[in-house]
């Protein structure tokens, strides 16, 4: 294998990063998902003949380290039996997913006949059946009440949509019509990275690209090997815990030992729960995804986003645990919950070894918020998905940011005059909770208060959230961001519901939706006047 | 010179230079260069103005218009110098403003922060009201809450006012009832009704739309106001108008209500001149390469491409605008696409000894090593001057000399030394990449959008765009080249080129097969009317108005729109049953597929409307025809070799002047690098063409 010299390599690259941008713009346009197209709940990448990770888009961290997973499932279940035009689905959290409605899209790529490598994407899709609409339900008790679980298949055969898959996919599943759609942009996202791929084969020698696709994982290594170099070579433990699961347990830990070593950062994840009945359990692809979100921050984002990147991050976790569950667990919260407060605890590790690096606890849960039911405008179903903001945690020398998304996820909101149009919805109150913020010399994000009427009888709501018990912590004497909190207004009486619930709703009725604001950073007393007065003002604080 | 015919005058103000450029119709044209008088840019502009009439003895009578473009709006939102601000909103909606689209503009950075919000919370106040989004009034207007709301911002001295309500664009009722009431409170604050500016759904977009408005209107009309009133003392009645981002142009009193369509005003411009000086082409790349970016603008047949997810001060990502990184404003801007490649770009070596260029530049202090203002960094222009691309005399007409022994060390310590190459390799290094990465521009406002660039011509402009071109053109598989006269001034010649123009946007969110042409067609003549009232007040004729209309459709369900162009004459079914069949082809062509079994939606319905101005029939005679001194100097081109070159001086070149490859162009404020084999010719506006 010859290695491209300094330039030839800095241009491919780019070049190949690009690629992975490339196939997200695609996605992101021509998809019908709101999840996708507005919320950017999706990501792209690259990846070489072996499988390994080459170029991943900087779309949402939570499938950084999880797409590996979905193309060696496909490598597995397939080996030589892939030709140009094959693309393959694969949801199963137990065969290379993360949670359900997440559908990964594998297509080989092949330049002479030859394998070169796979493009790869994965969408978080509005429904993919199961009990409850929007297939996020927090009441499910097993993975196959979550909806359907998609083995590795391939969807489309040589070019050619396989219709009997295709249809038994999209029969079980509540908006067919939307999903078809989401595949076929899928399919031309990848279709878009294999184009542009095969034009880098064209214009260089094919040898090339695939040393300089090697030879980037290497870079990649190089440069995190070098950062961890300049961290002090310490180790550290923390805890924290995830409220409750649903079905009656709660306080459940989360625990991680972080050592850094000369070569490498060590995660041990042992004496954290077993997994639990409710969907909070994460598998060990979502774990791997938080831990290399955090190492990404702490040490230099600019490095390259590929395999050789976190060749030097060891993840170790119990099989069993909340953060590595067997089937068949439910998962769906593992991957948005669970892993939030994965990267929560290693945080709070670091924080004693690195604090000027790290921040207070941001709010540490997306309030997935699902609503689903029959519009009565036009008697066809309907399924609304999204996640709510909160606050961003305080850092070393400024204050936390107000109604932001943090860590895992950074999905936009819906716009409520898109919504309204779209659902039998609307939207009372969208604003910013005052006082919410954690005291500190730099207080925390504030919280946001979210009020949804619902217009349709009979709908089905789905509540997701976390923080309610355990407040977002402070560090350095900095207090606690406030809990969230549910409420469903019916008439005149307010009832509050807990966070992970699924009730049914009429026309009428109105969900409040409050958000955790972020912890504080250094002593109350420290702050400001200046930013105090502010505060005042502004009614933030 | 003395000018016996009517006079038009561009001037652009940038953040160093205020550029002026005057033309009459016999081809006689000055050019001015003054410094930026930030503080004031009008005492600049003013002052360039002044040296025309005085210095050069061009009659004031004579100045027919006056064309503006300037950055003042980008550098007073980034900069936070901006008057204080109220903005109205529907009850429970204050902080949509802050809280954006909820996301951050860097996923892994923990110490991450937004840009802060225009309008801090204690100036956001909330009317309870309610409109649905198909324009029903749920809830009335709260008069006496929206009376008390006005008497109480009037109090806090606040003189300028943002009104955006939720689905105003549906129904605007409630936002003027609402502005009448500030208007009778509140007399002398300047209004910005989100229902007038942008009647475009996505409450986020819109309010933000909005606030900058309102935020920039009394610096414009105060600004714009001094300005006109500074002409006219110096015997200029010629009316002013100004450069907006939609690249046409609209006079000045107008421009002070909506200033927030001026932002881009210098950059259009460049692009608009790029048209001009590719005459005869259908489908053109225009390539603006200056100290800090490259900017790629895209025509193609009918006009030039437009984008509607601008925001001011948004961010970089290698060719993409970070999302939720700046301020949105959603009124149309030609989308230029952008890299953080420029001649001041710095070259540096990372820890695993992998060679960048850019993002980080020199900018104009320290400057590149070679300027020796004690910059030690090396950039794109040092690595340049030691390939012998640039001479070390020439930048800026001689006011400025190089040193090739700052750059030659420049390089050698911080490029060549730890790559473990010799200079030149290490120089060529950095050209290869530079040129890569505006090549990676090039493609994204291209190939990204479904066009090819092999059948279009690059015009490259700015003061660094003509060194790089042609290899550019290469990477792309590009053939021609066009390099307009005083590329380094187009942006100021793009004024006097420019023509008034005027967009609308209504969102009419209704199913195409359903939709009520008669509607539609009221929209649409709706538009007309109020862009021919400001046409006819900008002086263009009935006849010299053309108007063009689009469909922003998508298919039922998506979130992204294409604006489909419609065909002259009454709205029918069987035109937007053909619009239609275009959306399903410009589907195709720019994602891959299309589905003609999945309903399609109309999203907004938009108009253009352009006035013919009688521009100046071409700017040529910028050069004093002389014969300049052809000099040797040894270049080195991409491929690593060093040929020795000719050396010509652009103003001994003639229209019908030609030649081959390599050799080298030098113009007062840019240099032009022909490769071997590329042939060149002058063409009669004084472009130097190039086949590849």
């Amino acid at each position: 294998m010859e290695n491209l010299d300094p330039i030839s390599f800095e241009i491919l690259k780019n070049s190949l990063i690009s690629i992975a941008e490339d196939m997200g713009v695609v996605l992101r346009k021509s998809s019908f998902s709101p999840n996708i197209k507005e919320r950017r709940d999706y990501s792209c990448a690259l990846f070489n003949k072996s499988g390994q990770l080459v170029a991943q888009a900087e779309h949402i961290p939570v499938h950084l380290g999880a797409m590996p997973h979905s193309v060696q499932a496909v490598q597995k279940e397939f080996k030589d039996d892939l030709a140009e035009g094959d693309d393959i689905i694969i949801n199963d959290p137990y065969r290379g997913g993360t949670h359900l409605p997440d559908i990964t899209m594998v297509s080989p790529m092949f330049f002479k006949e030859k394998l070169v490598g796979f493009a790869a994407n994965r969408a978080h899709h509005s429904d993919v059946g199961g009990v409850a609409p929007g297939s996020m339900s927090a009441l499910s008790r097993d993975v196959n009440q979550e909806g359907i679980r998609i083995t590795p298949i391939k969807i489309w055969t040589g070019g050619k949509p396989n219709r009997q898959i295709l249809d038994f996919v999209l029969s079980n599943v509540r908006t067919p019509d939307e999903r078809l759609g989401d595949l076929r942009a899928q399919r031309a996202a990848n279709l878009v990275g294999a184009k542009r791929l095969g034009e880098l084969l064209k214009k260089s020698r094919a040898s090339t690209v695939e040393s300089g696709m090697d030879q980037l994982i290497d870079y990649s290594e190089e440069l995190m090997l070098k950062k961890i170099r300049e961290l002090p070579r310490k180790s550290s433990s923390a805890v924290d815990y995830l409220d409750d699961d649903g079905f009656g347990a709660t306080d459940i830990p989360v625990r991680v030992k972080v050592t850094i070593n000369q070569q490498s950062i060590a995660f041990e994840f042992s004496g954290s729960a077993k997994q639990v009945q409710g969907p909070l359990n994460a598998v060990y692809s979502v774990t791997l995804s938080a831990v290399y979100y955090v190492v990404r921050c702490v040490t230099d984002p600019s490095i390259p986003a590929n395999a050789g990147c976190f060749k030097p991050i060891q993840v170790t976790a119990p099989s069993g645990t909340i953060v590595n569950a067997e089937p068949p667990a439910p998962v769906a919260g593992g991957n948005v919950e669970t892993s939030t407060r994965i990267v929560d605890v290693t945080l709070k590790a670091f924080s004693s070894i690195i604090p000027e690096r790290v921040c207070a606890a941001c709010q540490g849960t997306m309030n997935n918020v699902t609503i689903g039911g029959i519009d009565p405008r036009t008697g066809k179903y309907f399924t609304y998905y999204e996640t709510i903001a909160g606050g961003f945690g305080a850092r070393y020398s400024k204050d936390g940011v107000d109604g932001i998304h943090s860590h895992m996820t950074n999905t936009l909101n819906t716009p409520i005059e898109a919504l309204e149009s779209a659902y039998p919805l609307r939207v009372k109150k969208y604003e910013l909770v005052r006082g919410s913020g954690g005291r500190g010399k730099f207080r925390g994000g504030l919280g946001i208060r979210r009020d949804t009427e619902v217009l349709a009888e009979r709908s089905t709501i789905s509540l997701m959230g976390e923080r309610q018990r355990h407040r977002p912590w402070g560090l350095s004497r900095g207090k606690s961001g406030s809990p969230g909190a549910y409420a469903i207004v019916r008439g005149n009486r307010i009832t509050g519901l807990s966070s992970k619930t699924t009730l049914s709703a009429n026309g009428g009725d109105v969900l409040t939706v409050i958000t955790p604001g972020g912890g504080g950073y250094g002593a109350p007393g420290r702050r400001t006047s200046e930013r105090v007065g502010q505060d005042r003002v502004d009614g933030k604080a | 010179m003395v000018a016996t015919n009517t006079i038009r005058i561009g001037i652009d103000i940038g953040g160093t230079f205020t550029d002026l450029v005057a033309a009459d119709e016999k081809r006689g044209v000055w050019k001015i260069k003054v410094l930026t008088t930030p503080t004031d840019p009008s005492v600049g502009a003013l002052d360039a103005v002044r040296r025309l009439l005085e210095k050069e003895e061009v009659d004031s009578g004579l100045v027919r218009v006056v064309i503006h473009a300037t950055t003042l709006a980008s550098n007073a939102l980034l900069t936070g110098n901006i008057p204080r601000a109220a903005l109205i909103t529907t009850s429970g909606f204050r902080d949509v403003l802050e809280i954006g689209r909820q996301n951050r503009p860097e996923l892994y950075n923990l110490q991450v922060e937004r840009l802060p919000p225009l309008v801090p919370r204690r100036y956001r106040f909330e009317v309870r009201e309610r409109i649905t989004y198909d324009g029903r009034i749920l809830e009335p207007l709260d008069t006496s809450q929206a009376t008390q709301v006005a008497r109480r911002i009037r109090r806090l001295g606040i003189g300028t006012v943002a009104l955006c309500l939720l689905h105003s664009y549906a129904n605007p009722r409630h936002e003027k009832k609402l502005g009448k009431i500030f208007r009778r409170e509140h007399p002398s604050a300047k209004l910005s009704l989100s229902s007038e500016l942008l009647p475009e759904f996505r409450e986020y977009e819109r309010t933000s739309t909005t606030v900058v408005n309102a935020c920039l209107q009394p610096l414009f009309s105060d600004y714009l106001e001094k300005l006109e009133h500074g002409l006219e003392k110096l015997g200029v009645h010629a009316p002013l108008f100004v450069m907006q981002s939609n690249s046409g142009t609209v006079l000045s009193r107008q421009a002070a209500l909506e200033p927030a369509r001026l932002i881009e005003s210098g950059p259009v411009a460049g692009a608009v001149a790029s048209k001009f000086y590719s005459r005869g082409s259908q489908s053109i790349v225009s390539l603006d390469v200056g100290g800090t970016t490259s900017k790629a603008g895209v025509w193609s047949g009918h006009g030039f491409e437009v984008t509607n997810e601008y925001e001011v001060g948004g961010r970089l990502h290698g060719t993409r605008r970070v999302e939720g990184s700046g301020y949105p404003v959603r009124f149309p801007v030609l989308d230029l696409v952008e890299v953080g490649i420029g001649g001041g770009s710095v070259a540096w070596v990372d820890d695993a000894r992998v060679l960048h260029v850019g993002p980080q530049s020199a900018g104009a202090l320290p400057g590149p090593a070679c300027y020796g203002k004690g910059g030690m960094l090396p950039t794109l222009t040092d690595a340049s001057l030691v390939l012998g691309r640039l001479s070390s005399s020439l930048l800026l007409g001689g006011d400025l000399r190089l040193s090739p022994r700052l750059a030659y060390r420049a390089v050698a310590e911080r490029v060549a030394k730890p790559l473990r190459m010799n200079v030149i390799n290490g120089a060529i290094g950095v050209l290869r990449i530079a040129v890569a990465r505006i090549a990676e521009a090039l493609r994204a406002a291209t190939v990204e959008k479904g066009l090819d660039p092999r059948e279009m011509v690059l015009v490259a402009f700015g003061g660094a765009g003509p060194m790089f071109a042609c290899e550019v053109a290469e990477q792309l598989e590009m053939e021609r080249v066009v390099v307009p006269p005083a590329a380094g001034l187009l942006s100021s010649l793009g004024l006097l080129l420019a023509e008034p123009l005027h967009d609308s946007v209504q969102t009419v969110l209704r199913d195409a097969e359903s939709a009520s042409v008669k509607e539609l067609e009221k929209i649409f003549r709706g538009m007309k009317e109020r862009a021919r009232g400001l046409l006819g007040r900008e002086g263009v004729e009935e006849k010299d108005v053309t108007y063009q209309r689009f469909l922003d459709m998508r298919y039922q369900g998506q979130s992204y729109e294409l604006s489909v162009p419609l065909r002259n004459g009454i709205i029918t079914g069987k035109v937007v049953r053909s619009a239609v069949r275009d959306f399903h082809q410009r589907h195709q062509t720019q994602y891959g597929y299309s589905q003609s079994d999945r309903s399609v939606e109309i999203v907004n319905v938009r108009s253009y409307c352009r006035g013919k101005a009688g521009t100046v029939s071409g700017v040529t005679g910028i050069f004093a025809r002389e014969k300049g001194p052809v000099m040797r100097r040894r270049v080195w081109f991409m491929g690593g070799r060093g040929i020795g070159c000719q050396v010509f001086q652009r103003n001994s070149l003639f229209p019908g002047s030609k030649g081959k490859g390599p050799c080298v162009i030098e113009d007062y404020d840019s240099t032009l690098v022909i490769p071997p084999r590329a042939r060149y010719v002058v063409d009669r506006n004084g472009s130097v063409s190039i086949a590849i």
